[in-house]
């Protein structure tokens, strides 16, 4: 099977479209569970109460952010080195679902703030260079939409995310360079997680459900954005497109 | 719950809205570009039946 066929906006557009069903709904699907069993499973936290259960979405949000942002600068960069016309719609797919998930994570982290540490927000490191990820997700979609030549806007965005990736070590470690409000890290790359399997459990079926979420949704948004780029072009045109 | 009931919901609540509304703008940006596109379609034909 030659993979590069699908490099190509023409190719690329009937995958898509046949792919999201398969994101879709096995995303509705996690999410119900795991919202049951971050409700009704995981047991009340001792320390934090009921509060704690704001984690069940603040957790993966945050993670998506994150994520997102890398992935974004990934295929803004290929864009970029390559000329990759599809990696360029790919990089500004992601970026409207990576600034969703951010202000997300910063809204309920404000509401997990408040009952835990008194304040919605401080200038805290971790608080603070998530905020920054926003404005540069807010940068790059800005930068998108004001450059009116695709290519031009590419290239610009492309400089803004690939430098902007150092942000996101920043926002990972900083609990750790720094001393912050922000709890350390609860579930590590290597080593035992610190919570109740329940909790755990719970939060990577939501993880995983905001994974296929994402991956339905900026599918999605990539067939919108091959259809207003190649408007004009004869694979569009002749109504070949599913 | 009913002490961090506000906070809890708040947040659940605000992830339908941001969720919701980042659903809801998708399907608005491609129907808008269908409608342009359709409209593109009628005006072509109505350039070429003028043409005739």
């Amino acid at each position: 099977m030659n993979w590069y066929k699908y490099s190509s906006p023409a190719a690329f557009y009937p995958l898509a479209g046949k792919l999201i069903p398969w994101f879709a709904i096995p995303a509705i699907v996690l999410f119900t569970v795991g919202l049951y069993v971050g409700f009704f499973v995981a047991p009340t936290d001792f320390q934090q109460g009921e509060a704690y259960r704001i984690m069940f979405i603040h957790v993966p949000a945050a993670w998506m952010g994150m994520l997102l942002y890398v992935l974004m600068a990934f295929y803004a960069g290929i864009g970029w080195a390559f000329n990759a016309r599809l990696a360029s719609m790919m990089a500004s797919a992601l970026a409207i679902t990576g600034a969703m998930f951010t202000l997300l994570s910063l809204v309920t982290g404000a509401l997990w703030g408040k009952p835990t540490w008194g304040t919605y927000w401080a200038w805290d490191a971790r608080m603070t260079s998530t905020l920054i990820l926003l404005f540069l997700y807010i940068g790059f979609i800005s930068l998108q939409a004001t450059i009116e030549d695709p290519r031009r806007a590419d290239r610009a965005g492309a400089v803004l995310a690939v430098v902007g990736v150092i942000n996101v070590p920043i926002i990972y470690f900083s609990v750790q360079w720094w001393n912050t409000l922000h709890q350390g890290a609860t579930i590590r790359m290597m080593g035992k997680p610190t919570i109740a399997a329940p909790m755990l459990a719970a939060l990577l079926i939501m993880l995983a459900a905001c994974w296929l979420y994402s991956i339905a949704v900026v599918l999605y948004r990539l067939r919108v954005i091959i259809r207003e780029r190649e408007q004009r072009a004869s694979w569009l045109a002749q109504g070949t497109a599913s | 719950m009913d002490r961090y009931a506000f906070y809890v919901w708040g947040s659940y609540i605000s992830a339908l809205i941001l969720i919701g509304g980042e659903i809801a703008l998708l399907i608005k940006r491609k129907n808008d570009l269908k409608r342009q596109a359709s409209l593109h379609a009628v005006e072509q034909r109505r350039g070429s039946e003028s043409n005739i």
